[in-house]
């Protein structure tokens, strides 16, 4: 019966991993040296061999082994198995032989529950881990432990999160909104956005005690003719310059209205610069200095206008009445300073609805994206059309960020009248429409083929202080939450989340300086200190320009040689 | 009520309950394959031999599944959710006399040897707490880790990972 027991104990030690990474392997614990190995460790000291960070394995040094044999066999077992194995004595296991000073507990550990106890760990403390040890550092970089890397408080940091990110901080220094998606994590990230976004955590962990900053006004700075207006937020982005708004221009801008960005403040050279353009690296006159942004404080009532919480997103089909409710609080409670409205059906009754909730809330910026789909009905267009308008005015919105297959509609409701009346009851702002086209071959970034449309209307200065958003999966969690909110805590919960993912999505652009410069396409570098640069393919949208952008690092400005390392950002595995 | 008998590593009986030993995998496969809980037959008698296991962890061992009887046994790894995851306050209290030292992890050991979920997971999680918000150097010195890094290794990894300090 004994060995009946003990040929069904034949499980391998679920420590093990064998050299192919399978688990248990041939680790598998002999009948035969198991109850030799009992019966000697009965005569004997009761060594125990371990085999650490692979698993364990149970073999017995019997009494007459010499010292230098147990070497000898170590040595043998290390070549054999190409790997470390440690001796320690079973019935005093602190007591680790080891040419290091002190027990190693952990390396006795099997090398799944290692893991196990790692897959506990946040970014930062998994970060910390490799420096412990080279056994915590194999253990800490292991594959399994790959989603731990990208997730923050809960929050996967997903690729278009920086995208929108990094769009943000290449057009405005005053970055309104960021965009996070929960379930799309990507394995590779520059340290920089590693580090600002562990640093923008730790603040939101342990808020400061001051009191929150208050915003900085940018500085007017009358507009010279011929030049881009000073503040306008993408260093060194060309910019359609357009005629006043009584002369909007449709499709195509006539040739001579491409017109230079403001340089970046400190930036050296990329290369050299598109003709036409200014060197990078010029200081900015007038350039708005970055607007400090404060931390949100989790649980900590509302915000106050200018600090982290900017923006607001809502995505629906259509737009409940509950959430209209929430909305309103959301909006009472926040000041956000942006709006964006994806996939709404923006129909005579949401607008109405619409304008009903958000009440005499001004808000600087708007972006709207798939969303307008006019009725068929001539009449019942025209209505709709007249109160997206209203909707404009009462918003006091300085920037609309709209999409290519709703170019033909907008272009109903942005039409001179409009932006007349729109100019007329706003002062030194601008109203800014993109367009989404195409990928296109063209090499030229802001040359647009003749499906593309763009207005760019100038007015006293020109600001874009919005973001164009596609958060689908943060805003739907979002959503869900505050639809099946139970009582102010599940309430606040759901708000603290996604404004968690909105102060993580500003401090990320706050610090990077970046240059646009349109060589074959946009390039988007930082001089951060992984000297990390973007190369963008050609188009239009910004949303476009990040979700093609390819990935390098490991680029120095002395030897201007980059070592070409693509770290796909936007395709991952999952 | 069947009591099964567990043999330590040091050769020490536990007779444990039944229904006990259905949290623990390992020996619950032996004993559904073996018939040990059939009390007509001769193997029910028959000790289970435990050479991976030392008596004091045993102890500790049958003393946590006693206080976790008839708790749900978890199927599966959900590592998604480790995070989540909250050591409850007797547990905590378990495992922090053992707390740095050579005894929990020959806990979590032992749990992954039987196939416990629970207390593996627990363990785990009760040992990864003692790493939140430490540096290198003072998990290092809590736990005896060995500092096998040169110092160019060390600076080289430090920066690396500088964000995270």
């Amino acid at each position: 019966m004994v060995r009946g027991i003990l040929a069904c104990w034949r499980r391998p030690f679920r420590g093990g991993r064998d050299d192919k990474g399978k688990l248990g392997g041939d680790e598998e614990i002999s009948v035969e040296g198991k109850a030799q190995a009992k019966n000697q460790s009965q005569r004997t000291r009761g060594i125990v061999a371990l085999i650490c960070a692979q698993g364990i394995d149970v073999d017995c040094a019997s009494e007459g082994y010499e010292q230098e044999e147990r070497e000898d066999n170590r040595e043998k077992e290390e070549k054999r198995r190409g790997r470390r194995v440690r001796f320690v004595d079973w019935s005093h296991p602190e007591r680790v032989e080891s040419d290091q000073d002190g027990p190693d507990h952990f390396s006795a550990l099997p090398f799944d529950c290692s893991l196990k106890i790692f897959s506990n760990f946040d970014r930062e403390t998994l970060d910390t881990m490799k420096c412990v040890s080279e056994h915590f550092n194999s253990i800490a970089n292991d594959v399994s432990l790959k989603r731990i890397k990208w997730k923050v408080d809960g929050i996967y940091i997903g690729k278009f999160t920086m995208a929108h990110a990094f769009f943000m901080k290449s057009h405005t220094d005053n970055a309104l909104l960021a965009c996070f998606s929960i379930d799309l994590p990507y394995k590779n990230i520059i340290s920089k956005s590693k580090w600002e976004a562990n640093t923008l955590m730790r603040k939101a962990r342990n808020p400061p005690a001051q009191n929150l900053p208050a915003p900085v006004p940018p500085v007017p700075v009358p507009p010279v003719p011929g030049l881009p207006a000073p503040g306008f937020p993408a260093p060194g982005l060309p910019v359609l310059v357009l005629p006043p708004p009584d002369s909007q221009v449709h499709g195509f801008p006539p040739p001579g209205l491409l017109a230079p960005g403001p340089p970046a403040p400190v930036l050296p050279a990329l290369g050299p610069p598109a003709p036409g353009l200014p060197a990078p690296g010029l200081p900015v006159p007038g350039h708005p200095a970055p607007v400090p942004l404060a931390p949100v404080l989790a649980g900590q009532g509302p915000l106050v206008r200018g600090s982290l919480v900017q923006g607001l997103i809502w995505e629906t089909d259509t737009l409940p009445i509950p959430l209209i409710v929430e909305l309103k609080k959301a909006m009472v409670n926040y000041s956000p300073t942006s709006l964006a409205f994806i996939n709404i059906q923006l129909d005579t009754n949401t607008l109405s609805e619409l304008s009903s909730a958000l009440g005499n809330i001004t808000v600087e910026a708007i972006s709207f994206r798939e969303i307008i789909r006019f009725p068929a009905e001539q009449t019942e267009a025209d209505e709709c059309i007249l109160r997206l308008r209203r909707l404009m005015l009462q918003l006091k919105v300085s920037s609309i960020i709209s999409y290519r297959q709703n170019a033909f509609e907008l272009l109903k409701v942005f039409d001179e009248g409009f932006l007349k009346e729109y100019a007329s009851s706003q002062t030194d702002v601008s109203l800014t429409v993109h367009g989404q086209h195409r990928r296109s071959a063209q090499s030229t970034p802001l040359r647009l083929s003749s499906d593309n449309w763009s207005i760019v209307a100038k007015f006293n200065r020109l600001i874009l202080p919005t973001l164009i958003v596609d958060t689908k999966w943060l805003l739907e969690i979002f959503l869900m939450r505050l639809n099946s909110v139970n009582d102010e805590t599940d309430y606040r919960f759901g708000v603290t989340t996604f404004l968690t993912a909105v102060q993580l999505g500003i401090q990320n652009t706050k610090t990077v300086q970046y240059l646009l410069t349109p060589r074959s396409g946009y390039i988007v570098r930082t001089d951060t200190m992984n000297y990390v640069f973007f190369k963008i393919r050609h188009s239009e949208s910004p949303v476009n320009l990040m979700m093609e952008a390819s990935f390098y690092m490991n680029w120095t400005d002395d030897d201007k040689k980059t070592t070409i390392r693509p770290i796909s950002l936007f395709y991952h595995e999952y | 009520m069947v009591l099964i008998t567990l043999v330590s590593s040091d050769e020490q009986n536990f007779p444990v309950e039944r229904e006990l030993l259905k949290q623990s995998g390992t020996i619950e496969t032996l004993i559904v394959n073996m018939n040990l809980d059939d009390e007509d037959t001769d193997a029910a008698a028959m000790p289970i031999p435990l050479p991976n296991v030392k008596g004091d962890v045993l102890e500790k061992v049958i003393q946590w599944m006693e206080h976790h009887k008839g708790d749900p046994v978890k199927e599966g790894d959900n590592e998604d959710n480790n995070a989540e995851i909250v050591v409850p306050q007797w547990d905590d209290d378990f495992f922090k006399p053992a707390m740095y030292g050579s005894k929990h992890l020959e806990l979590t050991v032992a749990a992954s040897y039987l196939d416990i979920k629970n207390l593996l997971t627990l363990s785990c999680k009760a040992i990864s707490n003692t790493f939140k918000g430490k540096t290198g150097p003072q998990i290092r010195e809590e736990w005896g880790v060995p500092n096998e890094f040169t110092p160019e290794e060390e600076e080289a990894i430090r920066k690396e990972n500088e964000w995270s300090e």
